[in-house]
C-alpha cells in the first residue's frame, strides 16, 4: 500500500471516531441503532446461499471453503461451500455459496 | 450482476501473489471494487473489474509490485469500439435502414382473389395495364378510381373491394352474373339466356309455356307471369319462379399456327454482375432490351457484416426469331388454349356430361382443335313485366 493510502485510511479512521463521539449524543437521544453512528459490522443473511456484511474493514482470507472479514468486533469468519466474493467495495462485501457457519473469531 | 456489468463495460482479471488479499484490501481503500473473485489456488485469484477502474487497477498492482493479467474485455463499450472501427459495416446498416424506410412506401405485392383462376389472372393484366405495379408508390394507389375501373373492365365483376394492408395491395373481385331470381312479389317472366333442350321444368308460380323435351332458343319465352283464372276473363300479372334444367351444346375452335415468333440468341454479348442481399437481386443496366443473363463466379462481400454476394457473368441478347414448331407441342398448345376457353365459356353450376376433341390438319400446316361440350344446367333468366 502505498503511503498516501496508508494516511488517508488513519485520517479516515480519525474523523470518523470523531464524528461518532460528537454524533452519537444525538443519535441516541433520537433512539436510533448504534450501528447508524459507529462502523459495527451489519450482517444479512438470505437462507443459506447470500449473505451481505456492512462494515468490513478488511478482507483477511478468500477461499472456496472459508472467508475471514476484519472487522470492528473482530475477526468474522464464514465456512461453506463455494463461497465467492460477488461484490466488495470499500465497506460491503456480497458472499454467495453454500454457507455452513458464521461466527466472530475474536472479540476484542 | 451480468446486467449492469454490460453496458459498462468489464475487465476479467488474473492476479499472481503470495498474499492475493493484500491487492484486494489495497483496491478497495483506493475504491476499486471487485467482483465474483474467486480463489484458483495459493495464490492466484480471479475477478472481475469495471472498465473504467481497470487501469487505476493496473496501477495499483504495480506499485504493489503484484502481477495482474488481463484475461477479457467485454460489455457494450468494447463492442461500440470494434463496431465503430468497421465503417463499412455502420455504412451497411444505415444504407440497410434507409433502403427499409423507402420500401416501406412502396407496393411490394399485389394479391387479386376472385372467384376463378382466370379471372384472377385477366384482372392482374388489367391493373398492370393501367399503372398498377409493383414498387409503386402507396401514395399513388387511388383505391375508389381502381375499383371502379376494374367492374367496368369486365361484366363478368360486378363489384371490387381495394385495399392496402401494409405494402401489399389487395384486390377482392365479387361475381356480378345475373341469376334468375327477381324481387319476390314482382310480377316478371322467365326467358331462356341461351339455346338449350329443356330437360326438366317445375314452373313455381306462373304459367310454363315449354315442356322436358322442348328445344328453345335464347330469348325465349319459357315461363309467363301473365296469367287468366279458370272461369275468368281478366288477366293477372304475377311474379314466376321456377327450376329449368337444360341441356346446352357448346363449340369452341381453337387454331395453333405452325411458326411461332420465339426468343433467340443473337450472338451478342456482354458483361454481367448482379448484387443479391437477402433475397433482394439488383442487376446491372444492359443495353439489350431482352437477354439472357448466366453466372459462371461468385464472391461473398467480406468487409460488411451482411450477406452481400456479387455474382459475375454474361448477358447474351435475346431476339425474337420465327421458329417451327413440332406438332406434339402444337397439339399441347392447342389442348391448354381450349381448357382455358372451357375455364372461360362454361359457368360454374354447369355439369359436362359429354365432351369431344378434334384436330384437324389445315393445308397451311396449322393446326385446328375443335371442343364440342354437352352440359346440363340452370336456364333461364328472369324479367320484370
Amino acid at each position: 500500500m502505498k503511503v498516501s493510502d496508508k494516511r488517508k485510511l488513519k485520517a479516515r479512521l480519525a474523523n470518523d471516531c470523531a464524528a461518532v463521539r460528537r454524533g452519537a449524543a444525538v443519535f441516541r437521544a433520537l433512539d436510533l441503532p448504534e450501528n447508524a453512528y459507529t462502523r459495527q459490522p451489519c450482517v444479512h443473511l438470505c437462507g443459506d446461499s447470500r449473505i451481505n456484511i456492512e462494515n468490513h474493514i478488511g478482507v483477511l482470507e478468500v477461499g472456496e471453503t472459508i472467508i475471514r472479514l476484519y472487522t470492528e468486533l473482530g475477526i468474522l469468519r464464514i465456512e461453506g461451500m463455494g463461497l465467492e466474493i460477488r461484490g466488495a467495495d470499500g465497506a460491503n462485501v456480497l458472499i454467495d455459496g453454500n454457507i455452513r457457519a458464521l461466527c466472530y473469531e475474536t472479540r476484542e | 450482476m451480468f446486467l449492469w456489468k454490460l453496458p459498462r463495460g468489464y475487465a476479467k482479471i488474473e492476479s499472481e501473489n503470495v498474499r492475493p488479499e493484500r491487492i484486494i484490501n489495497a483496491a478497495l481503500v483506493r475504491g476499486i471494487a471487485l467482483h465474483n473473485i474467486k480463489r484458483l489456488g495459493r495464490t492466484s485469484f480471479r475477478a472481475i473489474v469495471l472498465l473504467k477502474q481497470l487501469d487505476a487497477l493496473m496501477e495499483l498492482a504495480a506499485e504493489c509490485g503484484v502481477q495482474i493479467r488481463l484475461i477479457r474485455r467485454g460489455g457494450m463499450p468494447v463492442k461500440a469500439a470494434a463496431l465503430l472501427a468497421r465503417p463499412a459495416l455502420i455504412a451497411s446498416v444505415f444504407i440497410a435502414a434507409g433502403a427499409l424506410a423507402f420500401l416501406s412506401t412502396r407496393v411490394l405485392a399485389i394479391d387479386v382473389k376472385g372467384w376463378d383462376s382466370l379471372i384472377e389472372a385477366e384482372a392482374e393484366r388489367f391493373l398492370k395495364q393501367n399503372g398498377v405495379s409493383l414498387f409503386m408508390p402507396l401514395s399513388a394507389v387511388s383505391k375508389s378510381e381502381i375499383s371502379e375501373k376494374l367492374s367496368a373492365f369486365d361484366g363478368r365483376i360486378g363489384s371490387s373491394t381495394v385495399w392496402t394492408d401494409g405494402v401489399v395491395l389487395k384486390v377482392e373481385l365479387h361475381s356480378g352474373l345475373p341469376n334468375a331470381a327477381a324481387p319476390s312479389g314482382a310480377p316478371s317472366n322467365i326467358f331462356a339466356d341461351k339455346d338449350c333442350v329443356i330437360l326438366k321444368l317445375a314452373a313455381l308460380e306462373g304459367r310454363p309455356l315449354v315442356k322436358a323435351g322442348d328445344a328453345v332458343k335464347k330469348g325465349q319465352l319459357l315461363v309467363s307471369g301473365n296469367i287468366t283464372p279458370e272461369a275468368s276473363t281478366e288477366t293477372l300479372l304475377t311474379h314466376s319462379s321456377a327450376e329449368i334444367l337444360g341441356q346446352v351444346a357448346y363449340r369452341f375452335s381453337v387454331v395453333v399456327d405452325r411458326t411461332e415468333l420465339a426468343p433467340a440468341k443473337s450472338g451478342n454479348t456482354e458483361k454481367a454482375i448482379r448484387l443479391k442481399l437477402f433475397s433482394f437481386t439488383f442487376d446491372s443496366n444492359s443495353a439489350f432490351p431482352d437477354e439472357q443473363r448466366t453466372f459462371d463466379s461468385r464472391y461473398a462481400l467480406t468487409a460488411s457484416f451482411l450477406p452481400v454476394f456479387v455474382f459475375s457473368g454474361r448477358a447474351e441478347e435475346l431476339v425474337l426469331k420465327p421458329s417451327q414448331r413440332d406438332a406434339d407441342a402444337m397439339i399441347a398448345e392447342a389442348l391448354k388454349a381450349g381448357e382455358m376457353l372451357i375455364n372461360q365459356k362454361i359457368p360454374d353450376g354447369a355439369r359436362m356430361i359429354s365432351r369431344d376433341t378434334e384436330l384437324v390438319w389445315n393445308a397451311d400446316g396449322s393446326l385446328e382443335a375443335v371442343f364440342s361440350i354437352q352440359t346440363v344446367e340452370t336456364i333461364g333468366y328472369t324479367e320484370l313485366i
